[in-house]
């Protein structure tokens, strides 16, 4: 078993390259899409109408960018429109004297948040202005405002206080690290299709060496790339970029264990089920992605409203391991209520081990 | 050249499993993404549903009486407290919050729920509901107070949401954040009107009209299906390059590649031929795949030949970038014996390039490179093509996004001839 996996560790060192690609390419995407300087604001785009003065639209965007979750930008109409109309922004506000229209090419969820926000800093706005026209100050009203009458206390189940956006990066974060680890779990596990090709396991198998020792140097080696490779981009994050990933590692560690052996199981039942290296190398990427993309890796599982695909994501390792990871995060899971999670992983990985190994005995 | 396009058709149309991939896949995804994210889009039959439970540890009429005798037991005259009566029935919050969810823009989205405590606490656990909108004791009473008589904190109203990751939880939070805002900010104008002595009997600015809704051009914004159509065949057709380029290390191992260089052909027309073919492959999936998508899903209503036409055009460019990359994933693939540039490819490259462009979620929301990187992949032009042309602009708009697909494609080619071994290795 030892020499089995000395090999590959040898294999790797020769040929470092896929394994070393995919992960720089993980930091670099994960960095790209979490991190930069956009901290969790939603940038917006504004325009003005070409009756409107320059000073009153700074004014707006004043008055608008008092939000924590949205940033307006004041850009020429034509950008505006361009950017929306090619789909690279779902939306952008028109600013007028008194008013505003939303400018929109394809509809996302942020609208009905974003909607409301606008409206709320016009309105508001308006009726100051009227206000102001009866002789009664801003600040007379903002200090009322100080002690309105109602609050809003926003919780979650486990009693935690937390806020919409901040969830956003951790799911970065984990979708996109477990994602990219199936590619170099899966992408090493391959030399044991290669073996098969080229024959060095029939060899194996007819030396003195056990089957299962076989199996097992195997396995051993892509759990320890993938869980490898996962911990350290964690421990890049969390230390290097400063994210909040809670304040049990023990228990991240755990779940990225679990999580790994799934995937290991289940790069085994696709070896057993298609044998060609050609073959693997095209079904890889798209298992990879579809899983990703049911299992709510890309994102939040959580705006999927379809019964049916959520019940599809149940059977999806990767929806598992991001739960697990964001309940220790945020929300201090311990292990009892871990528990459920990590042994539907475990589970999984055992029952894709059993068809995979025996699949690959049968032929 | 002829014969290296055929032997490269006739390779692919062998390995059945892999055209089925290659085409039965995309399609599958465009299923999964236009029915997991469908609602999120207008011109959506469903719109996004959210159900919530409303805990009422409240009583409202006994706030409101509570209130009342309150009034009474400080002396103020019956007049002023029947005056008061009609003045707290009318801006009682949960009579307020109730007419918002009767709106009706609201009323289709929200399913609202009255549950005790635990029953709300198990259904959210369970994810039967969205959230739970608690109104705790005394609500009615400390509200009032603060409102009509500018006295003591007020009260809260409490969201109890499962994780703070699910939108319709984020949506119904932000209506509640609204509502609350908007009756804080109206009772702090009164209060300040009546304290310079104004009284005002109705203040109904709060109905101004305001906003809405412009779409870029005259047609209808795109439908979720329309948009996952284009983005998953964008991002599919991309695999077709790796692909051709796995094929080429499959030739280069079982000497095809030196026997080919042996007859005497240019090494470059090999290389042509993997671009040509490349080309007519790709041409072909984003073919199959709107048509089978458009009969399947139905997703373009109302186009005219002309918009067909368009699409054919944007679909043949984008081949070519296709091609394009085809070549060096192919040059690179035999000039240094190795697969892991097609692996790495469609692993990485491919995700990168589909996330930049656009084709899982829109890119505005990320940092700027984002989509600058986007905007010159090829799948990211095209589909910024696609999609202007589906909302109807012009030919002249969309030009931009071919031609940075050409230029990107002759950049590739030329680079590819570049890097490909001009004599025989072994």
């Amino acid at each position: 078993m030892k020499s089995v996996f000395l090999l590959q560790l040898q294999r790797l060192r020769r040929a470092p390259i896929t394994t070393v690609t995919f992960f720089i390419l993980t930091i670099a995407f994960v960095y790209m899409l979490a991190g930069g300087e956009s901290q969790g604001k939603m940038s917006i785009l504004t325009f003005t109408d070409y009756l409107l003065s320059e000073e009153i639209a700074e004014e707006w965007i004043e008055r608008l960018n008092a939000s924590e979750a949205f940033e307006f930008q004041l850009v020429e109409e034509t950008v505006a429109r361009e950017t929306v109309s090619s789909g690279n922004a779902s939306l952008a506000v028109k600013l007028m004297e008194s008013d505003y229209r939303l400018l929109v090419a394809t509809d996302d969820p942020n609208r009905y948040v974003l909607e409301g926000y606008v409206k709320q800093v016009f309105s508001e706005e308006i009726q100051i202005r009227e206000l102001e026209k009866l002789g009664v100050s801003h600040e007379t009203v903002n200090s009322y405002l100080q002690s309105g009458p109602l609050n809003l206390d926003t919780t979650s189940l486990e009693g935690e206080s937390g806020s919409f956006e901040y969830d956003e990066q951790l799911q970065i974060l984990f979708g996109m690290t477990l994602y990219f680890s199936i590619y170099t779990i899966m992408f090493n596990l391959m030399n044991v299709a290669e073996e098969k090709r080229l024959g060095t396991w029939s060899r194996l198998i007819v030396s003195p060496i056990r089957k299962w020792q076989l199996y097992l140097g195997h396995l051993l080696y892509c759990f320890l790339i993938g869980y490898v490779q996962i911990v350290i981009v964690f421990l890049l994050f969390k230390y290097v970029f400063a994210y909040d990933l809670g304040n049990n590692f023990g228990y991240i560690l755990l779940v990225i264990a679990s999580y790994t052996f799934a995937i290991v199981a289940l790069g085994m039942l696709i070896i057993g089920v298609v044998k060609s290296t050609q073959h693997l190398q095209a079904i890889i990427p798209i298992v990879a992605t579809s899983m990703a993309m049911l299992g709510g890796a890309f994102w939040p599982i959580e705006i999927v409203t379809n019964q049916m695909l959520i019940t599809i994501s149940q059977g999806m390792p990767i929806l598992y391991g991001v739960e697990a990871l964001k309940g220790v995060a945020m929300y201090n899971y311990g292990l009892f209520e871990l528990g459920e999670t990590l042994s539907i992983m475990i589970l999984f990985g055992v029952i894709c081990m059993g068809i995979g190994i025996n699949l690959m005995e049968r032929r | 050249m002829h014969s290296f396009l055929k032997k490269d058709i006739l390779i692919l149309l062998r390995d059945r499993s892999e055209l089925l991939l290659l085409l039965l896949m995309p399609f599958i995804l465009i299923a999964i993404l236009g029915f997991a994210l469908r609602g999120l889009f207008s011109g959506d039959p469903e719109p996004l549903q959210i159900s919530v439970a409303i805990v009422q540890q409240d009583n409202e009429k006994a706030g409101i009486e509570k209130f009342l005798s309150d009034q009474r037991d400080q002396g103020f005259s019956e007049e002023v407290i029947a005056e008061l009566e009609s003045v707290a029935f009318k801006v009682s919050p949960y009579t307020l919050l109730n007419q918002v969810f009767k709106d009706e823009r609201l009323r289709e989205m929200i399913t609202i729920i009255d549950m005790n405590l635990e029953e709300a606490e198990l259904a959210l656990s369970s994810e039967e509901i969205a959230a739970i909108l608690t109104f705790p004791t005394e609500f009615t009473f400390l509200s009032l107070k603060n409102m009509l008589l500018n006295d003591g904190g007020g009260s809260e109203l409490q969201v109890t949401v499962n994780d703070y990751g699910s939108l319709q939880a984020k949506v119904f939070q932000s209506i509640i954040q609204e509502f609350v805002r908007a009756l804080n900010f109206e009772t702090a104008m009164t209060q300040a009107l009546s304290e310079e002595g104004i009284v005002i009997e109705e203040w109904d600015l709060r109905d101004i009209e305001l906003g809405g809704i412009e779409t870029v051009t005259s047609k209808d914004p795109i439908t979720s299906f329309e948009y996952y159509t284009f983005a998953i065949a964008v991002m599919f057709v991309l695999y077709v390059a790796s692909t051709l380029a796995s094929k080429a290390y499959v030739e280069k191992q079982q000497q095809v590649f030196n026997r080919i260089l042996l007859s005497g052909k240019h090494p470059i027309s090999y290389l042509s031929g993997k671009i040509i073919s490349a080309i007519i492959i790709a041409f072909c999936q984003l073919l199959i795949l709107f048509t089978s998508s458009s009969l399947l899903f139905r997703p373009f209503q109302d186009v005219d030949v002309m918009f067909w036409a368009g699409i054919l055009l944007i679909s043949a460019i984008l081949s070519i970038g296709v091609g394009g990359l085809t070549a060096v994933l192919t040059a690179l693939t035999v000039r240094f014996d190795n697969e892991t540039f097609s692996s790495v490819f469609s692993g990485g490259i491919v995700t990168i390039f589909a996330f930049t462009g656009g084709s899982f979620i829109p890119v505005a929301n990320m940092a700027e490179i984002v989509s600058v990187i986007g905007d010159w992949t090829p799948n990211g032009a095209a589909l910024s093509a696609y999609l202007q042309w589906k909302q109807g602009f012009t030919f002249d708009s969309i030009l931009p996004f071919m031609g940075r697909i050409i230029g990107l494609s002759i950049v590739l080619i030329a680079s590819s001839v570049w890097i490909f071994p001009r004599r025989r290795s072994f």
